[in-house]
């Protein structure tokens, strides 16, 4: 202690720790004080979220449509595709980077170099689009990327001045001016200005073939055609959203915080089976070119009302995105407003049978020479028919017959049983496309209207699927379901609508096997398979009403096979065929249900039958 | 000579020594992870030589460092001159401060903190009688300050001057000498640093105006580091965004595992952090004011003038890198002693603690072999 007062320790370092300590306050202040700092544009902690904060989208997965199967019919793939910004590329990567996206050295150079002599879009490049991720080609560029290598550079830097030249400028004594001198300046790099970006791309396997029924999806990803467009929201999801630490440049990000959960989109399944679709479309597609007509559609359901092939033609292929022409995405089953002609002849005989007003038999025979109203007859001058039976009525498809029949119903029965058959009402599949059909309430209809109701003009307009849907009484004794085309939902605990007795149905269906058998529908006939089915052939009505006097027509055929508890119900329309021929020879002959579309049918129900041991595997069977 | 001390270095010291040293390699990883292993792998191989080189120190009597701190000082100069040697001299960021070897760069300036400690004190014990007399011996101080301090501003190192002058200042202080003198002395040094400010203007700009226009409203590109560092450090708040997980020091902060460490420890460790740190620098600095104390009560001038220089020299190293690293003072190459990144300044302020331990070993010796230290 001596020692310590003589030095006199304390009165000198006193100083020092006053110093210290208040250098330490001033530090533990400061540190804290830091985050309460305020800038012009708000405080330091909001500048740096704002530095550092980056929301990032998380892209949902567009949900797949599958067939009953569970076969794809859309599906999300994950593609790539690699940019080159050749402005910033280093020279040493160059050899490998052009091995690695397999072009010969010389060829990429000269791509570089064309690419770096225009003005504009020379930082990004696509030089390599639509790739696998899994190829070999993303893989070599992925690690070319992690690569680090030595690149040397021409750099302008300042001339070193010399030791006694610094002291003199230190001290202030002589002036050196900066010269600057070029050296070579050597680092280790990694390879800039090459990306892969990745994205995904919508994919149709089955190419045109559903592509009216699905439709297909615009640059932006949404749909715009088709079950893409309708259930646009469910397919697409929701994108998540991320709040993520991250620097601009560094590539690596820290502390994920989730804003919005990604929703991933569903996945829709259909109740169409996609190789009866196909050869529905086949068919359609060949008998749309036989016939030279401007579209054909065919529709085939079960008979329980599920929907098993829905065919347009013409179709374009959707995985093709250079065009997008709407008509040949229309779903022409559900937008077009049709007259169904004398496919409605069945539905006429069925009630007057049901309603006791007929017996269908052979001892039953109606007169068919003499006019009622406007409808004249048919064999006037030839006189072969005094008078016809029902099945010779619909063999024949004689209007005047049919009108015989109708006179003894009255139109409020008609028109409730064309009601309870769905005509005018939605079907409720895809509704931003489908027309309702018209069925005028009957005080509007005429005597005239009735009448031309009897054979399928007048007071009603379907479309192609309400049609085809009408023929399923033939397959459910009288009653008939509703139609579903979706299997994971809309889902409608409904029972079906009873509008036939079930002897009044089977009589009629034994009918219409005659009319395939041997009448105008024979070109349906098919060995080894039971069919039946009625023609029908339309004249085009115009825009401006009245009807097309150039001999345009719309002709149908609507069948099911087999007779009994029939398999499939597939109802066909061409619009304006133009060269149909008569019998099996090459005379041009005017175009008519029994000459085009029953042709169609015959083509695509063969195959469908005829395909080996195809089972189809129906929903609740 | 009598080297054994029979007693076991101070536990705390050593445990706070390795608890920074730990820490700073863990931070010196963080912040160059982004640059690849080479950073953190070459650290570790510093703090095993600087390690080792202390072990031998505190195998050693600190009279050695009495007898050779002449040696010592002429040598370091030399360095300090070698550095301009063509082919050995090796020059980063506009300055020439290091000499080449294979696995580093030698900065003999971080060796001279330590000699011109030795020199100094010895010098000082010396020169006792001149100092009461007191011109003489502040003139003599002044040229060997001079000395060094000349060789320094040619290398363009204007920390390791003011450290040097710190240095200087506060063992005179130390030693006994007058205020009158003193007062005299930072005059001299004081005007010869306004001098060498004043002289280039460029400088003189960049000193001042750091203080003179608010930091946010200043768009230049000098204080943007400065800018960086505190948005580092808010991002932290209190307790840090985790190891590893900082971000400034990717892209917006430059020299973050070297100079600007202590920011990535305020964005990565928080307030905690940051106060944790200096907590343990404040105990090291206590404890060796303390140890010098110890040493001049048991009559050891050299060993008590020793420890005090090595407190000034890391007080004021960690003082000025933690003050520009909060934004007190415009940012200049300077390390953390401990923490940073740097081969010549780690294994020096191992070197440094090593000595302090060492004379709190001797302190505690018996009363015996007291007389054969000094």
């Amino acid at each position: 202690m001596v020692a310590l007062k003589t030095q006199g320790y304390w009165t000198r370092n006193w100083l020092i720790w006053l110093i210290l300590s208040i250098l330490l306050i001033v530090f533990i202040v400061q540190s804290i004080n830091i985050h309460s700092i305020q800038t012009q544009k708000g405080s330091i902690i909001e500048k740096a979220d704002s530095q550092a904060l980056r929301q990032v989208s998380e892209k949902a997965i567009r949900g797949d449509i599958l067939d009953r199967n569970g076969e794809i019919l859309a599906t999300s793939l994950l593609r790539a595709k690699i940019n080159i910004d050749p402005t910033i590329l280093q020279k040493e990567f160059i050899s490998d980077l052009a091995k690695a996206l397999e072009f010969s050295e010389t060829e990429f150079k000269d791509l570089m170099d064309s690419q770096l002599s225009k003005k504009r879009g020379r930082r990004y490049w696509i030089i390599k689009d639509d790739i696998s991720l899994n190829s070999q080609m993303i893989g070599d560029i992925e690690s070319l990327i992690t690569d680090r290598r030595k690149v040397c550079a021409e750099m302008i830097v300042d001339k070193k001045l010399k030791l006694h030249q610094r002291i003199l400028s230190k001290i202030g004594v002589q002036e050196y001016p900066n010269e600057k001198i070029k050296v070579n300046r050597c680092t280790k790099q990694k390879l800039a200005g090459v990306k892969i970006e990745k994205y995904t791309q919508r994919y149709y396997p089955r190419g045109a073939s559903l592509a009216p029924l699905i439709g297909r999806l615009n640059s932006d990803g949404d749909g715009i055609a088709g079950i893409e467009q309708e259930f646009n929201d469910l397919l697409k999801g929701k994108d998540g959203e991320k709040e993520i630490s991250t620097s601009s440049d560094s590539g690596s990000y820290f502390n994920p915080k989730v804003v919005t959960k990604k929703q991933n989109g569903k996945n829709i399944q259909l109740t169409i089976d996609a190789n009866i679709q196909f050869m529905a479309y086949d068919a359609i597609k060949n008998s749309v070119k036989r016939h030279d007509a401007e579209s054909g559609s065919a529709i085939i359901l079960s008979p329980n009302g599920e929907i098993l092939s829905m065919a347009n033609y013409p179709a374009d292929n959707p995985n093709d995105k250079s065009t997008y022409i709407p008509e040949n995405y229309k779903n022409r089953i559900l937008t077009d407003l049709l007259e169904p002609g004398s496919t409605m002849k069945p539905f006429t005989m069925l009630l007057a049978l049901d309603q006791g007003k007929i017996t269908a038999t052979e001892d039953e025979c109606f007169d068919v020479t003499k006019r009622i109203g406007h409808v004249i007859p048919t064999y006037n001058d030839k006189k072969i028919y005094k008078c016809m039976t029902v099945k010779k009525i619909l063999q024949k498809s004689d209007n005047l017959g049919t009108v015989n029949v109708m006179e003894k119903l009255d139109k409020e029965t008609v028109y409730e049983t064309w009601s309870n058959l769905g005509f005018g009402k939605p079907l409720a599949l895809i509704p931003s496309i489908e027309t309702p059909g018209v069925l005028k309430l009957p005080y509007e209809w005429s005597n005239a209207d009735k009448r031309t109701a009897s054979f399928g003009y007048g007071p009603m307009n379907t479309n192609l699927a309400q049609l085809a849907r009408a023929y399923l009484v033939f397959g459910n004794e009288g009653s008939m379901p509703r139609l579903k085309l979706f299997q994971n939902f809309n889902k409608f605990d409904e029972d079906n609508v009873k509008v036939f007795k079930r002897e009044t149905v089977s009589n009629i269906a034994n009918h219409l096997k005659a009319v395939v058998e041997n009448g105008s529908g024979y070109r349906a006939k098919m060995r080894g398979h039971e069919v039946a089915g009625k023609t029908g052939t339309v004249d085009v009505r115009l825009a401006s009403g009245g009807y097309s006097k150039k001999g345009n027509v719309n002709t149908y055929f609507s069948g099911f096979s087999p007779v009994e508890n029939p398999k499939y119900f597939m109802s066909i329309n061409l619009n304006k065929p133009k060269k149909c021929f008569r019998g099996y020879t090459n005379k041009p002959f005017k175009c008519e249900g029994s000459n085009s579309a029953a042709i169609a049918f015959n083509e695509a129900m063969n195959k469908i039958l005829n395909n080996g041991n195809y089972d189809l595997q129906l929903a609740g069977n | 000579m009598v080297s054994k001390t029979n007693q076991l270095p101070d536990k705390k010291l050593l445990n706070v020594v390795f608890a920074l040293m730990t820490l700073g390699w863990l931070m010196v990883l963080s912040a160059s992870i982004h640059q690849g292993y080479g950073y953190a792998i070459k650290q570790a191989l510093f703090i095993f030589i600087g390690l080792f080189a202390g072990f031998l120190v505190l195998k050693n009597p600190i009279s050695l460092f009495k007898k050779y701190s002449t040696h010592l000082f002429l040598l370091t100069l030399i360095f300090l001159v070698l550095v301009f040697m063509p082919g050995l001299g090796h020059e980063a960021g506009g300055s020439t401060r290091w000499i080449k070897l294979p696995l580093f760069n030698f900065q003999p300036s971080e060796m001279l903190k330590l000699t011109m400690i030795f020199f100094l004190s010895a010098f000082l014990i010396r020169q006792e009688e001149d100092i009461r007399k007191p011109w003489v011996g502040v003139g003599k101080t002044v040229i060997i300050f001079s000395i060094p301090a000349l060789l320094l501003m040619l290398e363009t190192d204007f920390g390791a001057t003011v450290i040097l002058a710190a240095i200087t200042f506060g063992l005179v202080f130390s030693a006994g000498i007058y205020l009158k003198e003193l007062i005299g002395l930072i005059l001299i040094l004081g005007s010869a640093g306004l001098l060498f400010i004043s002289l280039n203007p460029v400088r003189s700009k960049r000193f001042f105006d750091f203080w003179a226009t608010d930091l946010w409203s200043n768009n230049s590109d000098k204080v943007d580091q400065t800018k960086q560092a505190l948005i580092g450090i808010a991002r932290g708040e209190w307790s840090g965004t985790g190891i590893g997980a900082g971000i400034q020091k990717y892209v917006k902060l430059p020299e973050a595992h070297t100079d600007m460490i202590f920011a990535v420890i305020g964005e990565e460790l928080g307030i905690f952090g940051m106060l944790g740190v200096l907590a343990l620098y404040a105990f090291i600095i206590v404890k060796g004011f303390e140890i010098s104390k110890v040493a001049l009560q048991k009559g050891r001038k050299f060993s008590s003038y020793l420890a005090n220089g090595i407190c000034i020299w890391f007080s004021v190293q960690i003082s000025v890198n933690v003050a520009m690293n909060i934004g007190l003072i415009p940012i200049k190459g300077w390390t953390l002693p401990l923490i940073s990144y740097g081969g010549s300044s780690l294994i020096f302020a191992i070197i440094a603690i090593a000595i302090l331990v060492r004379i709190d070993m001797e302190n505690r010796a018996s009363y015996e072999k007291q007389k054969h230290f000094v």
